[in-house]
């Protein structure tokens, strides 16, 4: 009997505790995705906030209790939830980086780097450029993620490569951790988001990191107007502006059900369309072509005018 | 009172609270899996966290998990023999699994599945080889073909060049004389003995079809050949003839594509022979007839008008269409993978109206239900047709005269030669008979394996192979043989296996220089068969061919059969291995097997075996020369039980007899008790050496071998006065013994690479005895009957052709008394004098040569540049002979049949300088040593050149990987041989009469063009 009686405690503790975890209504809104956008999606969680204090908006952690899910690489379409909405809602881009002493960072960070250089870096199993008698004596190790997730896959994809393809050394972890890897070893060479590779206070690249120079006109040489990794805002500002040809980027996007039925949902999505985009740049963000914001507010609007049918 | 019981209560949720947490936050399960660059799964691949002892390999989805408590981050080394090893550092540990690829790194080693289990082949004891990559691609109709030259110590023998037809395979020779010698097929877990006769029902005429047919070999993941008995004893009495594991391919974890692979190509006949045509044969004719004092048949006039007349082969062979096409959907997510995959397969004979068809598919799924609990399910499906050339087509090909035309002035067929051969129209059999065999075949098999603690694991396995083999055959009533009214036949044969096997498996890593890995387990299978063949003849018309037998007006009695055999076993294995330098396996099987008698039913087969890996010695670990070398030894006992079911009892058979024009039936022993019937035993030591070089860029492996098998399971002839002819007893012993060598190199490396494989072996077989008192006995020719032309004699090997020798022809002046025959005169066969009596006897009948061949081997060279592969695969077998019945028949010269070519320089007293006899009219041969032929060969068996495209380009159109390519099989052969193919074997997996070519079906070359997409 004690047995059973104590049996029948442990279920209801866990019952209780998976009801405590679970969402109810409309006033909260759950969001999980690519990590990497979290600085961004907390800003505009705050921000957004201020104004509408009623609503509850957090990050979890697991996708299935979660209203929004952001993600920063292009899905195929074969590979679309049916009956969702995707909406884009900022831009990023990926640099390659590596430990400001590195022989390659001194070599590189002068010259820059073209398209085939960096898939032949990133890619390929020898680094042979067309002065290849120098660049191979440059000792370099090349970090990469052995998961799937955002930033390799847009990187890679990029380069017509998936990122399976990724050559050197391997970590298991976040984003950042490869910034971390480039931090602990003078010989590291690996990419990461804008956001990442600055110091999203001091607006200049992170602790012993160089950001290397890439062509963006793909003209194959390196012009004095290309070197805008000095500052991040400087960096923004400029590939806002110009047309770039070499640079890996795409959408940060959010997707949910298209029967959604809390308003509130699409009203935040909407604001940050608007009035969300100036958080972008402080966490090292694009903002979106005003094109695409039309797109997608009318997308938002025609939902909105849905919900709020009697 | 109730706050004590509370009290007690939060104390225990406290304390399991506290468990649960502390065990959530320190240990850290890290799941990935590992490939190769060519995306192949790496099974048995070693994870260690650097700097600690804590190790965990992949299993043979190439997944692994790590169990951790080391603090984040670390950094863990992953190896694989063969491959550079990795770092990788572990900042946090994902939900999703680790994707890592490692690098080729010249493959000597390799990881291998072995019985019941996988291991890493740089800590296996015993002898085991694996097909190259390259090789697996090529295409075959089934996975046993590829065998062929890839393997050291494995002879491939086509039986036929028909479609679809099976291949006698030997692993270090043939262990027995009576019993089967195939080697046991391990399918996805599930042992299969392949029988040609399971797929048989007995009706039709011509080439057995290949039981392994029913499998593509598409699907096939990895195919390994374990030899010696340390490898072979965990199968105990199917292990003596070598054991052929074949894994099919499984989905991915966490990757899902779609892939199709089709090729389609041309074949041809590999040669015609070369025969007289119509005026040539017309003259022979004339010769012959004036030679026994008749009248010739044609004027010259005639003769003049003959020209070449029928070219038979060229009515018959025809260019013929193969094609494949192989569509697969591979599906994985971090718990669970599947595949399924569908094949189509169809080879168009060479001779019209054959060929073979095969409609296959294959689900194969893993699912972790939990970390501790896994389940999967293998199924195998196919359909598959054949059109099969009966028995005496190619021959009556060979021997129908070539002035019969194919058809008569009417257009209908020519029904049958008019000289004194009657010999059918083989057109006519061809186009209007029908003969058929239909199999459809499910092989299933499904496990269940949970982690009862951590390191022991207990898998339950059940499966099922079923076979359902329909044969039909129709033979019209325009035909020669159907002449009256026609015969059909139909025949089914059913067979259903099941199997059941358990095993519990317990790894444990100690101190970290011991690793013991013990298998225990218990099995059981069985297997029955029903059959069943009807016949009618003499029907109205052929409208309804086999469909309506009762429509025949001649109804034979029909035959109806069942039998079983079962099988129970209880095995184990322990694997100790110390320092990654000694390794130790013992093994231990015990079968009961129904096929034997009662006192001797079971059989206990053990082994031993170590190895020592002397590279990972401190002497030699840095040395830059030697990059692996390992010493293996290992001895054991396996047995082989492939006879028959019930031939250990008393049986009686059901006769009957016709007293004054009434059937009388009636039963009658057919065979003997034999209570002590028991396994034939075969003993078996092997040394091997690995040895890798120059950073493993030379790899070697040498074993040498010495096999002696006890207890033969012979059929010994009975006394007539018996009433019986035979029975099976455990009399004599043979043995085997032989060398391999596999030898594989990196010769250029870079953008340029070209690797060679060099694969090349050796076996002496002999008979030790064959029972008290008997030396020697001659086994019936099924072929010939009246003239046996094989002998089993102790101290020789099996497949000795025993005959006359010929000595040339007879001239003028000569002792006719040098020829068996009657009517001998100049330009008469002549033949040797071997016991100096001045006339040849039977006693002068000798052995004049041996099927076996003295080597057989492969090389295999493969260039790859930038995007291009070329594989360049010959293959070959030396010193082995063949007897061509084919050929005694064609050298007749009698004028009754057709002829070779080999007669325009036959005997005539214009032309006595000849070894070719005199045209004369004698229907049967006198079989010497002038038809056994080196059937030495080399050929060019594939040669493939493929282009892959670049991964930028594919990945625009939506595509992984994409290759195309253009194959070239069997295209070149390097042969004295005179017959269609040297590569023949008519009477298949029989052991007493290999190397007899009697109207085999040809051999054929091809041409193919292939494509491989995945998306």
């Amino acid at each position: 009997m004690k047995n059973v009686r104590s049996l029948l405690f442990v279920v209801y503790w866990c019952v209780a505790q998976n009801t405590l975890a679970q969402k109810n209504d409309s006033s909260e809104l759950l969001i999980t995705g690519s990590r990497f956008a979290y600085p961004l999606i907390e800003k505009w969680i705050e921000a957004y906030k201020s104004i509408n204090p009623a609503l509850n908006i957090r990050i979890v952690s697991k996708s299935d209790t979660a209203d929004l899910i952001f993600k920063g690489h292009e899905i195929p379409k074969e590979e679309l939830t049916p009956e969702w909405i995707y909406v884009n809602l900022a831009r990023y881009v990926i640099v390659p980086i590596a430990h400001v002493k590195s022989d390659f960072a001194l070599h590189y960070g002068e010259k820059g780097l073209d398209k085939q250089e960096v898939q032949k870096l990133f890619f390929e199993d020898e680094f042979k450029t067309k002065d290849n008698e120098k660049s191979e004596k440059i000792n370099y190790t090349f970090y990469a993620r052995q998961q799937k997730s955002c930033i390799p896959s847009t990187f890679a994809g990029y380069y017509g490569y998936v990122p399976s393809d990724f050559k050197g050394k391997g970590i298991s972890g976040a984003d950042q951790h490869l910034v971390v890897a480039v931090q602990n070893d003078q010989t590291a060479v690996s990419y990461a988001p804008l956001n990442y590779a600055f110091d999203l206070n001091k607006r200049s690249p992170v602790e012993k990191i160089s950001i290397l120079p890439l062509d963006l006109n793909n003209n194959r040489r390196l012009e004095s107007d290309e070197k805008i990794f000095e500052n991040l805002d400087t960096a923004l500002d400029f590939l806002e502006a110009e047309k770039t040809e070499n640079l890996p980027g795409a959408y940060l996007h959010v997707g949910f059900p298209e029967k959604v039925k809390n308003p509130n949902l699409v009203s935040f999505l909407i604001w940050i369309l608007n009035e969300g985009q100036q958080y972008n740049h402080n966490a090292g963000f694009l903002k979106l072509e005003e094109v695409v914001v039309t797109k997608e507010q009318k997308k938002l609007d025609n939902l909105l005018k849905e919900l709020n049918k009697p | 009172m109730i706050q004590k019981y509370i009290k007690k209560q939060w104390l225990i949720l406290g304390f399991i609270w506290f468990l649960g947490s502390s065990w959530g936050i320190a240990q850290n399960s890290l799941k990935g899996i590992i490939k190769d660059n060519n995306n192949e799964l790496l099974a048995g691949a070693t994870i260690n966290i650097k700097g600690t002892d804590e190790v965990t390999l992949t299993n043979v989805s190439g997944v692994f998990t790590l169990s951790t408590r080391q603090k984040l981050p670390f950094t863990i080394i992953v190896s694989y023999v063969g491959y550079q090893a990795q770092e990788i550092d572990i900042y946090e540990i994902s939900e999703e699994p680790l994707d890592i690829s490692l690098k080729l790194d010249n493959v000597l080693d390799e990881i291998v599945v072995i019985g019941y289990g996988e291991q890493k082949r740089s800590n296996f004891t015993g002898s085991i080889a694996t097909i190259p990559t390259e090789l697996r691609q090529q295409p075959v109709s089934s996975p046993d073909k590829l065998l062929q030259g890839s393997v050291a110590g494995v002879q491939v023998t086509q039986s036929s060049g028909q479609p679809g037809s099976g291949n006698t395979i030997r692993v270090r020779g043939g262990t027995s004389i009576n019993a089967g010698s195939e080697p046991l097929y391990v399918i996805d877990g599930f042992p299969i003995y392949n029988s040609d006769l399971s797929t048989d029902a007995g009706v039709i005429s011509g080439a057995k079809i290949n039981p392994l047919s029913s499998f593509s070999s598409v699907d096939i993941e990895s195919i390994q050949v374990l030899k010696d008995a340390s490898a072979t004893a965990i199968y105990g009495s199917r292990g003596a003839n070598g054991v052929i594991i074949i894994t099919t391919k499984k989905g991915r974890r966490n990757e899902s594509n779609i892939s199709y692979d089709a090729f389609y190509g041309v074949q041809d006949v590999i040669r015609k022979l070369p025969l007289l045509n119509a005026e040539q044969w017309g003259y022979l004719k004339n010769d012959a007839r004036i030679d026994a004092g008749k009248p010739p048949t044609y004027t010259q006039e005639e003769l003049d008008q003959l020209g070449e007349g029928t070219d038979w082969q060229e009515e018959a062979f025809t260019s013929a269409l193969i094609q494949s096409h192989n569509l697969s959907l591979s599906a994985g997510s971090d718990r669970s993978n599947l595949i399924l995959s569908g094949n189509y397969y169809k080879q168009e004979g060479v001779i019209i109206r054959t060929g073979f068809e095969r409609y296959s598919g294959r689900l194969n799924i893993d699912h972790d239900i939990s970390e501790k609990l896994k389940v999967g399910v293998f199924l195998t499906g196919s359909i598959t047709n054949a059109d099969v050339a009966p028995n005496g087509v190619v021959q009556g090909l060979l021997e129908m005269v070539p002035t019969v035309p194919v058809k008569d002035a009417d257009g209908s067929y020519t029904i049958v030669s008019p000289f004194e051969t009657a010999i059918g129209n083989p057109i006519n059999s061809l186009v209007n008979n029908t003969n058929e065999t239909k199999t459809t075949r499910f092989l299933l098999n499904g496990f269940i394996e949970y982690e009862i603690i951590e390191g022991l694991k207990a898998k339950v396995q059940f499966g099922t192979d079923i076979i359902n083999n329909k044969q039909n055959r129709y033979v019209a009533s325009t035909v020669f043989e159907g002449i009256p009214g026609g015969s059909a036949s139909v025949g089914t044969l059913a067979t259903f296996g099941w199997l059941n096997e358990n095993t519990l498996n317990y790894f444990k890593k100690i101190a970290s220089r011991h690793t013991l890995d013990i298998l225990v387990g218990f099995t059981q299978q069985k297997s029955s068969t029903e059959g069943h063949i009807s016949n009618a003849s003499n029907f109205v018309n052929d409208n309804s061919t086999y469909n309506n037998l009762g429509a025949g007006t001649i109804l034979q009695a029909p035959a109806s059969s069942y039998s079983a055999w079962a099988l129970r076993s209880f095995l184990g294995r322990i694997n100790y291995n110390l320092d990654d330098k000694y390794f130790l396996t013992l093994t231990l099987r015990a079968d009961g097997s129904s096929r034997f008698g009662s006192n001797n039913r079971w059989g206990t087969f053990p082994s031993v075996a170590i190895a020592w890996n002397v590279h990972n010695e401190s002497f030699l670990k840095n040395s830059t020369r030697i990059s692996n070398l390992k010493l293996r030894l290992s001895s054991g006992l396996t047995g082989n039980q492939e006879i028959p079911p019930y031939r250990s009892l008393s049986i009686l058979s059901y006769y009957s007899s016709n007293f004054n024009n009434v059937l009388f039936a009636g039963f009658a022993p057919s065979s003997y008790a034999n209570a002590n019937l028991g396994w034939e035993k075969t003993i078996q030591h092997n040394l091997g050496v690995d040895l890798g070089l120059f950073k493993n860029r030379i790899n070697l492996t040498l074993d040498v071998y010495y096999k002696k098998t006890n207890d033969l399971l012979l059929n010994i002839p009975l006394p007539y006065t018996s009433g019986l002819e035979s029975a099976f007893q455990n009399y004599g012993s043979m043995e085997n013994k032989g060398i391999e060598l596999a030898l594989q190199t990196n010769n250029i490396q870079g953008e340029l690479e070209w690797n060679t494989s060099i694969v090349i072996s050796a076996n002496r077989n002999k008979v030790l005895s064959l029972g008290p008192g008997i030396t020697e006995f001659i086994p019936i020719n099924p072929a010939n009957s009246n003239r046996p032309s094989e002998i089993v004699r102790v101290g020789e090997p099996l497949g000795n052709f025993y005959m006359y020798q010929a000595d040339g022809v007879f001239q003028e002046g000569d002792n006719f008394a040098l020829s068996p025959s009657q009517n001998v005169r100049p330009g008469s066969q002549k033949y040797k004098d071997l016991n100096g009596d001045d006339k040849v006897t039977q006693a002068d009948i000798s052995i004049v040569g041996n099927a076996q061949p003295l080597f057989i081997g492969g090389i295999t060279n493969t260039f790859r540049y930038k995007n291009f592969d070329l594989t360049i695969f010959l293959q070959g077998s030396f010193g082995n002979k063949i007897f061509s019945n084919t050929k005694a028949l064609l050298e007749i010269g009698s004028g009754f049949t057709g002829a070779s070519a080999t007669l325009l320089d036959r005997w005539t007293p214009t032309n006595t300088d000849t070894d070719v006899h005199r045209a004369i009219e004698d229907p049967s041969p006198t079989l010497s040593d002038r038809f056994v032929e080196n059937g030495s060969y080399l050929r060019l068996k594939n040669l493939s050149l493929g282009y892959t495209l670049p991964k930028e380009l594919a990945s625009k159109v939506k595509l992984q990987n994409a290759r195309i390519y253009v194959s070239l099989q069997n295209y070149i052969t390097w042969t004295n041989y005179t017959g269609f193919d040297p590569e023949v074997s008519r009477n298949g997996q029989d052991n007493l009469y290999s190397g007899f070519d009697y109207g085999s079906y040809p051999g054929t070359k091809s041409i193919q063009t292939g494509i491989s997409l995945t998306f």
